[in-house]
Parts: C-alpha cells; sequence; structure tokens
C-alpha cells in the first residue's frame, strides 16, 4: 500500500492583531487535574492549600495563590490546579496528596489564549452562549462551555478587555482561527461547510 | 429554559440533552417479563412533578437530575446524579 504522508501543517501563529484586538499564545504553564478520592476531600484541600496558596473552592471563581499558582473547578470532582512550567508541580501534588487524590498531568493537553482589547467581550460573545456581562462575569470567573463546537474553558481576567481560553492542545489552531475570523467581523464555523 | 448546573451555573437549554426518565428502576434479574417490558419501553407522562436525567455535554459534562414540573415549567433542584439515582 501506497504511504500516505500527511501535509505539513504551518506551525501556528502566536499572534494576531485586528484594530485593537489582540489575540495571542500564552507561554506554557504546568497543568495538573485533582480529583479526591471519596472520603478525602477536606485532606486533599488542606494539602494543596498549603502547598500552592489555594483552596478547591465550589465556586465558579479560579482562586490564585502566591507564585503564579491557581486552581478552579473543572467539573464534577475535579479541580485544574496550574502554575509556571518546570515547577515541578504534578510530582509534588502526587507526593503530598499520598494516594488520597487522583493526580494527573495535563500540561500537554491544554493550550491557552489570550483574547484582548476593547471590544473582546463582543468578539468572545459571538462564539460562548455564556452570558459574559460583568455583572455576572467578572474577573476570575470560569466557565466550562463550547465557543462554537469546541470544548473550552473560558476564564475572564478583565471584564470587556481581556478573557483567556484552555483549549485541547489538537484543536488549538481551530479556536484561533475561529477567534481570527471572529475579530475580523466574519461569522466563525460559516466557511467550513 | 435554563438549568442551574450544580458545577457551572445558570445555563441555556441548548447546553444540555434530556436523557430520560429518573424514576425508573432496573427490576431484579428474575423479575417477570412483563416488568422488564415495562422497564425498557414504558414511560409515564407526567402533568406536573417530575424527576428527569440531563446530560451537560457542553459544559461539565456531568449527568445531573433535573426535578421540575412539566405542567409550570418550575425547575426545583438541578443536582449532580448519586449513587441512589443508578436504575
Ligand atoms: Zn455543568
Amino acid at each position: 500500500m501506497a504511504e500516505v504522508l500527511l501535509p505539513a501543517l504551518p506551525v501556528m501563529q502566536d499572534r494576531v492583531t485586528v484594530g485593537a484586538l489582540t489575540l495571542a499564545l500564552l507561554p506554557e504553564q504546568e497543568i495538573v487535574s485533582v480529583r479526591p478520592f471519596k472520603g478525602h476531600f477536606e485532606a486533599v484541600t488542606d494539602t494543596v492549600r498549603k502547598a500552592l496558596g489555594v483552596m478547591l473552592s465550589d465556586s465558579f471563581q479560579e482562586e490564585t495563590g502566591s507564585g503564579g499558582y491557581a486552581a478552579f473547578r473543572a467539573g464534577h470532582n475535579q479541580w485544574f490546579c496550574r502554575g509556571p512550567e518546570g515547577g515541578n508541580l504534578t510530582a509534588r501534588l502526587a507526593t503530598l496528596c499520598d494516594g488520597r487524590a487522583s493526580v494527573t498531568n495535563q500540561t500537554d493537553s491544554r493550550v491557552r489564549l489570550l483574547l484582548s482589547g476593547g471590544g473582546a467581550a463582543a468578539i468572545a460573545a459571538k462564539l460562548v452562549p455564556v452570558d459574559l456581562h460583568p455583572s455576572g462575569f467578572e474577573t476570575g470567573r470560569v466557565a466550562l462551555t463550547l465557543a462554537g463546537h469546541i470544548p473550552v474553558v473560558l476564564i475572564c481576567r478583565e471584564p470587556r478587555l481581556h478573557y483567556e481560553f484552555m483549549v485541547f492542545r489538537s484543536l488549538a489552531q481551530s479556536l484561533f482561527d475561529d477567534i481570527h475570523i471572529a475579530m475580523n467581523g466574519g461569522i466563525p464555523n460559516s466557511e467550513r461547510v | 429554559m435554563r438549568l442551574t448546573c450544580p458545577h457551572c451555573g445558570p445555563r441555556g437549554l441548548e447546553e444540555f440533552s434530556y436523557r430520560g426518565d429518573a424514576t425508573v428502576r432496573r427490576p431484579s434479574l428474575e423479575a417477570p417479563e412483563e416488568d422488564w417490558i415495562a422497564y425498557v419501553y414504558l414511560r409515564d407522562n407526567p402533568c406536573g412533578a417530575h424527576k428527569e436525567l440531563w446530560y451537560h455535554g457542553s459544559g461539565c459534562r456531568a449527568w445531573l437530575v433535573v426535578e421540575r414540573n412539566t405542567l409550570t415549567h418550575a425547575v426545583h433542584s438541578v443536582n449532580a446524579v448519586s449513587v441512589e439515582d443508578a436504575p
């Protein structure tokens, strides 16, 4: 059988600007999924709080600690902790949790994009079905949702101006293109059919 | 209609899928055939209070039990499924 070779894809752009709007690839972070086992939630929360200075909160807000560490709830009994690359966060949390939680590195699974500038909320609102009005979607607010057809975690960095998208690495280019199309006044997905 | 997901907060209906009646329970393996036919095929269509399974596929991807009124459309509670909710 003939060998099938996939065409080489260009390296993903790391920044585009349209008027006052900028879409940029954010630096890599270490991302860790922490899922406390039954009966160990308090102990795991305590461990994470001591290690990173953040609570495993049931709110819709991301908790931020010192040293660039943060944590948000990523679903039922699941939290994403994140911190600077090279901080050995996964190994540290796995050791500290000592079998009381499932600790899984997710660094390779996600890419982060930041949409910035005046009108950023309006562009983000073209893609997600979540109400982004600052009265409800304030700084640190997290939404697990869809941007078009792409699952994302949307985090408000500053109402109206800065929105972070956490997206599966294999879908990052598609999301980048969709946001770029929206920034140019187009309708994402309309040209793919 | 909006459902207030315990993990995600209030979200539009388009993020959820209806996954059936949450009150049906699997009969025992020894149960008569009629019980199994009822379990597989027969569903009530209540006018009033009801318990339903919903799946938050566009959000946290959790299965939820929604208590709502099919007559007034009032939603009384939305909770993550628990062991007790297993069919
Ligand atoms: Zn949800």
